[in-house]
C-alpha cells in the first residue's frame, strides 16, 4: 500500500489514493476512485534524484508517488521496476569515476585531439583557399600594420637571391615567396602566411650581423610553413573556442574565451621550437651553423630586454622564451652530424 | 495542501518552491556528460530530457510537480536539422555569392516557423497535475513577430528591442494554454521601454567606456604615432572590466527586472503570477557562481543551476482566485495532439 495522487487526465483536481500491487494488476482506490490496470498497459517514469515519479496510465490519467523506497520494493519484481541511470547517478564511487573519465578525456583533447584534428585540417585544406587565406591577411596587414620596404634595392635583391639558392632539408627547393615590409611599431620581425609567403620586416634585416643570420629566419618561417603552424594555429584555436564556449556556455561567455587564451600561448610555443628544429636543419644543409641564429634571438632579447617598446609584438607572432630558444639552437652540432628532427 | 486558515478564501498565494540540490544534480550533470561524450553527442536529447524532467519534477507549485514529457527521438532529428541549417548559415556565409542570399532568405523564411514549433513542443510536452500546457500561437503571429519586429529591431540599431521583446512575450504568453485555461498577458510596450531605458542607458555608456580608449588609439596609430604600450595595455584591461561589469553586474539586473516585469503581467485564466525577484540578490548568486565555476574549472556548474533555480522559484507565486482544482483539459486537446507531430520534429531552446 503506498500514498499517492491521482490525476484522470481531464480535470486539475488531485485526488488522494492508495496504489497497492495485485498480481499483475496495479490496483488504485481512495477518494471516488477505483481503477485496477494491467501492470503491461502503464509506464513508470524514470527516477531522478528525489523528485516525484508518475506511473502513467493508458488514457492519461497519472499517479504521482514520492515514497521512493516503498515503491521500488513493491515493484522489484516487475517489469516496470527497471533502471540502472539513477542508480549510476547517486552512487558517489560511478559519479566520482565519472568525473576522473571526463578529466581525462578533456586532458587527452587539449593536449592531443585538438592538434592532430588541426594537423588534419590544414593538411587537407584546399590549395586555393590556402592562398586567398593568405592573400586576405597580408592586405589586411598592409593596411593596418605594416608600410613599405625602405630597404636599398640592390639589398633586397641580394637578399632574395641568397634565399633562392636555399635547399630544405631534404634537398628539395623550398616553395615560397619573400616580401619586404617595414613595421617601425613592431619591431625586428618576421612572419610566414600559410601559402608561403615569408615576410621580412626592414628592422630585422637592420638587426641582424650578417645575411647568414636573415637566411636562419627565413629557415625559421619556412619552417612554419612546411608544418603549416598558421592553419594549425587557426584551426585549433577555433576549436578551443567552440569547446570552451560549449563547456562554460551556459554559464559565461567571459569564461568561455579564457581557455582560448591560455592554450594558445602553450601550442605556439610548441610551433617556435618546431620551426626551429626545421631552420636549424635547413641551414646545415645549406652550409650555415645553426647557432648564427642563436645568436639574432640574443641580439632580439637584449634589444626587448632594454625595453625596447614591442606592445604588438605577441600580436603576429609570440616568439616566447628566446633565451631558451637560442640555447637550444646553440646546442645543436654546426654541421649535418646530429638529426634535426624536421626530416618530412 | 493549504496553508491558509480562513476557510474557502477569495485569493490564495500559492509560492512556488524548487526541491532540487546540487548535489543530487551533480550525478545527473556528469553521467549524462559521460554518456553525451562517450557516444560523441548522441545522447544529448536523453541527457537534455533527463535535465529537464530533473528541474520540473523538482518544481513545485501547490503541492504538485510540473513533469516533462519530451521524446529524445524527436529532439535528435530536431537537432540534426538545426545543425544542417547552420551548416547552411555558415558556408552560405563564409563564401559569399548568389546562394548566400538565397540561403539566407531561405533561413528567415523558416526561421519563424521553426520557433513557432518550439513553442508548441515545449508546451506540449509540459504537464502539470496530469494536464498537458499547449502552445496555440498563429503563424501568421509568428512571422508578424520574428520577421516584422525582428527586422525592425535589426534596422533600428536595437533601439526597437523593446518592442520586439513585448511582442515576443504577447505572442508567447498570449497563445498559451494550460488545459482549457488560456494564460493572458497584459504588459504593454510602454512597460518594457520604462524597464529597459535605465538598462539601455546602462549598456550604451559601458559600449562607449568599452571602445573610445581603442578608436582613439587606432586613431593614434592611423596618424604615424607609436602607440603607447601603457595606453595599449590600459584600454586592453578597459575593454575587459567595462566587459564584466556589463556581463556580470548589469547582466542579472536586468534579467530580474524583465522577469518581474513579464510574470506580473502574466495570467492563467482568473489566476496572476507575481514575481518579486531581487537585481542585488541575482547578483550576489550569479557572481559568486562566476567564481566558483571558474576556481572548480565548471564543476560548481550543477549547484550553480540549482541555485538559480531556486532562488527563482522563490520569488514567483501565483494568486489563486478559488482553487486550481476548477481547470479541466480542453476538449480541442486532440487538434493540439495531431499538430504534435510538425512540433515534434524541432525542439529548440529560446532563451528570449
Amino acid at each position: 500500500m503506498l500514498d499517492a495522487v491521482y490525476f484522470d487526465g481531464r480535470h486539475a483536481r488531485g485526488h488522494a489514493v492508495r496504489v497497492a500491487l495485485d498480481g499483475d494488476d496495479l490496483h488504485v482506490c481512495g477518494d471516488g476512485i477505483e481503477r485496477r490496470e494491467p501492470l503491461a498497459t502503464l509506464r513508470l517514469s524514470a527516477r531522478i534524484g528525489r523528485a516525484p515519479r508518475t506511473i502513467a496510465f493508458a488514457d492519461g490519467a497519472s499517479c504521482e508517488l514520492r515514497d521512493h523506497a516503498a515503491l521500488e520494493a513493491m515493484l522489484r519484481r516487475t517489469p516496470l521496476g527497471r533502471g540502472w541511470l539513477h542508480r549510476a547517478e547517486a552512487d558517489w564511487k560511478i559519479v566520482a569515476l565519472a568525473v576522473v573519465a571526463i578529466g581525462l578525456l578533456a586532458a587527452a583533447t587539449l593536449v592531443w585531439g585538438v592538434p592532430r584534428g588541426a594537423q588534419w585540417i590544414a593538411d587537407t585544406m584546399p590549395e586555393r583557399m590556402t592562398r586567398v587565406l593568405s592573400e586576405q591577411s597580408l592586405d589586411l596587414l598592409d593596411r593596418h600594420l605594416l608600410h613599405k620596404s625602405t630597404l636599398d634595392p640592390t639589398r633586397a635583391a641580394d637578399l632574395t637571391g641568397a634565399a633562392e639558392a636555399l635547399r630544405a632539408p631534404d634537398g628539395s627547393q623550398p616553395v615560397y615567396r619573400l616580401e619586404f615590409r617595414s613595421a617601425p611599431d613592431l619591431g625586428p620581425n618576421a612572419f610566414a602566411l600559410p601559402d608561403g609567403t615569408v615576410v621580412l620586416l626592414d628592422e630585422l634585416v637592420a638587426l641582424a650581423d650578417d645575411d647568414a643570420q636573415i637566411l636562419g629566419v627565413i629557415g625559421h618561417e619556412l619552417g612554419h610553413v612546411h608544418h603549416r603552424h598558421g592553419l594549425r594555429l587557426i584551426a585549433q584555436n577555433s576549436a578551443i573556442g567552440v569547446l570552451a564556449a560549449w563547456w562554460f556556455g551556459d554559464v559565461s561567455t567571459v569564461l568561455a574565451t579564457a581557455p582560448t587564451v591560455l592554450m594558445q600561448a602553450r601550442y605556439s610555443r610548441a610551433f617556435e621550437a618546431e620551426a626551429d628544429r626545421y631552420a636549424a636543419a635547413l641551414m646545415r644543409v645549406n652550409g650555415i651553423a645553426p647557432a648564427r641564429l642563436g645568436a639574432l634571438l640574443r641580439k632580439l632579447d637584449a634589444q626587448r630586454g632594454q625595453g625596447g617598446a614591442d606592445p604588438l609584438g605577441g600580436l603576429l607572432d609570440s616568439h616566447p622564451a628566446l633565451l631558451e630558444r637560442a640555447r637550444a639552437l646553440e646546442s645543436l652540432p654546426p654541421d649535418g652530424a646530429g638529426r634535426g628532427g624536421a626530416e618530412p | 495542501m493549504d496553508s491558509e486558515p480562513t476557510p474557502a478564501p477569495p485569493v490564495q498565494t500559492e509560492p512556488f518552491r524548487f526541491n532540487g540540490s546540487g548535489g543530487e544534480y551533480f550525478g545527473i550533470w556528469i553521467v549524462n556528460l559521460l554518456l553525451t561524450l562517450v557516444t560523441l553527442g548522441l545522447y544529448s536529447p536523453w541527457a537534455k530530457v533527463r535535465r529537464l524532467q530533473y528541474f520540473y519534477r523538482n518544481t513545485e507549485l501547490a503541492g504538485a510537480p510540473f513533469d516533462y514529457h519530451g521524446k529524445p527521438w524527436s529532439i535528435l532529428k530536431g537537432r540534426l536539422i538545426a545543425l544542417g541549417l547552420l551548416l547552411i548559415y555558415h558556408f552560405a556565409t563564409t563564401y559569399l555569392s548568389v546562394w548566400t542570399a538565397v540561403a539566407l532568405v531561405l533561413i528567415a523564411l523558416v526561421m519563424p516557423w521553426l520557433l513557432r514549433n518550439a513553442f508548441r513542443f515545449r508546451a506540449h510536452y509540459s504537464s502539470y497535475r496530469g494536464l498537458r500546457f499547449s502552445f496555440r500561437g498563429s503563424l501568421a503571429g509568428a512571422y508578424g513577430v520574428f520577421l516584422g519586429y525582428g527586422a525592425l529591431m535589426f534596422f533600428t540599431a536595437y533601439l526597437a528591442a523593446p518592442l520586439f521583446h513585448q511582442r515576443l512575450k504577447r505572442y508567447q504568453h498570449g497563445n498559451a494554454c494550460f488545459g482549457g485555461s488560456a494564460f493572458s498577458f497584459s504588459a504593454g510596450v510602454g512597460r518594457f521601454y520604462r524597464t529597459y531605458l535605465p538598462f539601455m542607458v546602462g549598456f550604451a555608456v559601458l559600449f562607449a567606456l568599452a571602445f573610445l580608449p581603442i578608436i582613439g588609439l587606432s586613431a593614434s596609430a592611423k596618424a604615424g604615432g607609436k602607440p603607447d604600450p601603457e595606453a595599449v595595455a590600459a584600454a586592453g584591461f578597459g575593454f575587459l572590466a567595462v566587459f564584466l561589469f556589463g556581463a556580470l553586474v548589469l547582466g542579472p539586473l536586468f534579467q530580474a527586472a524583465i522577469q518581474n516585469l513579464i510574470w506580473n503581467h502574466t495570467a492563467l485564466g482568473p489566476h496572476r503570477f507575481v514575481s518579486r525577484l531581487s537585481g542585488w540578490r541575482l547578483l550576489g548568486i550569479t557572481a559568486s557562481n562566476f567564481v566558483l565555476v571558474a576556481l572548480t574549472l565548471g564543476l560548481f556548474m550543477p549547484w550553480a543551476a540549482v541555485r538559480v533555480a531556486r532562488y527563482r522559484a522563490s520569488c514567483t507565486s501565483l494568486q489563486v482566485e478559488g482553487s486550481l482544482d476548477a481547470i479541466v483539459a480542453d476538449a480541442g486537446v486532440e487538434v493540439a495532439a495531431l499538430g504534435e507531430e510538425t512540433a515534434e520534429l524541432f525542439d529548440i531552446d529560446i532563451g528570449l
